[in-house]
């Protein structure tokens, strides 16, 4: 198992241009807290991520400053350089970046570099309790399993 | 495992009049996402509602309303779903799944606030009691090595 098959794969982005409304708009239609800043790579294909932001870094910002929303753009909001892992890094790799830079998301990237996900930790409880679970099903089938050959 | 024994008891808290740019205010401030609505901070604190670091960028933000002209108890979610102190844990995480909420107000046996209990919460003791399954598993594998050479 690793970051690509339990990522979620249509992460919600931005351009660094767009407004904080915008933005703001899209968290609340897309039902999401995070999203991903990208630009797009000179050949055009490729979206790159440049920045994070998240529905805190704009009300601790803005909000709680008093800047008119309207004014401010994505890119002024973002956490920029942001750290990402690639889809094919394991869940362990993840896991310790997250604990090393303090953060529960991390944008995954394919080997060119283009976003492809977003991982949060909630994914990897996920999938981590899910695996828990196949070792409580497999304990339970053995006693089960053994009941049958041996009756 | 009773609630009381795993909340946290330091929670911020506001009245409903206050407006939405103070919450933001106070969010900042406290380093929280999120505050508990009570009637009355300062004594009396009986939780109302919540509202959190989304509610100020969804109901506000994204409509394009002024924060300094709308109050708590017009963006807060209400009625919040809480639990007792003298709750069980493992019943308590029943509940926050039913309900989908990742953080429960805990009252007291007066309905007074006596913390706040997150999902984050529930992990982490989980968690710890998964690792020792690690201690418990590595040290069997020991000692049978060591009884039965």
């Amino acid at each position: 198992m690793n970051v690509g098959k339990i990522c979620q794969c249509r992460p919600v982005t931005v351009r660094a241009q767009d407004p904080l409304t915008t933005v703001a708009r899209l968290m609340r239609e897309e039902h999401v807290g995070y999203l991903v800043v990208v630009a797009p790579e000179p050949a055009g294909e490729l979206l790159r991520p440049i920045g994070v932001l998240t529905d805190r870094d704009i009300v601790v910002t803005v909000v709680a400053k008093e800047t008119d929303p309207r004014a401010l753009t994505a890119g002024d909001i973002m956490n920029t350089q942001p750290v990402t892992i690639g889809e094919s890094d394991s869940i362990g790799n993840a896991l310790q970046l997250m604990r090393r830079m303090g953060i529960r998301r991390l944008p995954v990237v394919g080997r060119t570099g283009a976003l492809v996900g977003v991982l949060s930790l909630d994914d990897v409880i996920d999938a981590l309790a899910g695996e828990i679970a196949s070792v409580a099903g497999a304990i339970r089938n053995e006693r089960n399993i053994e009941g049958v050959l041996r009756a | 495992m009773l609630l009381k024994m795993i909340c946290t008891p330091e929670v911020v808290c506001c009245s409903p009049n206050v407006t939405a740019l103070a919450a933001a205010r106070l969010m900042r401030q406290h380093h929280v996402g999120d505050l508990v609505v009570v009637d009355d901070p300062e004594r009396d604190q009986t939780p109302l509602g919540m509202v959190t670091d989304r509610d100020l960028v969804v109901e506000v933000l994204a409509r394009e309303r002024n924060p300094a002209e709308l109050t708590v108890r017009d963006i807060m979610r209400t009625p919040v779903v809480i639990a007792s102190g003298n709750e069980d844990a493992t019943q308590a995480l029943e509940r926050m799944k039913t309900h989908g909420v990742r953080r429960i107000p805990v009252i007291d046996q007066d309905g007074k606030l006596l913390g706040i209990v997150s999902l984050d919460d529930m992990l982490v003791r989980l968690a710890a009691d998964a690792s020792m399954l690690v201690d418990v598993v590595t040290r069997e594998q020991g000692r049978e090595h060591r009884t039965r050479r």
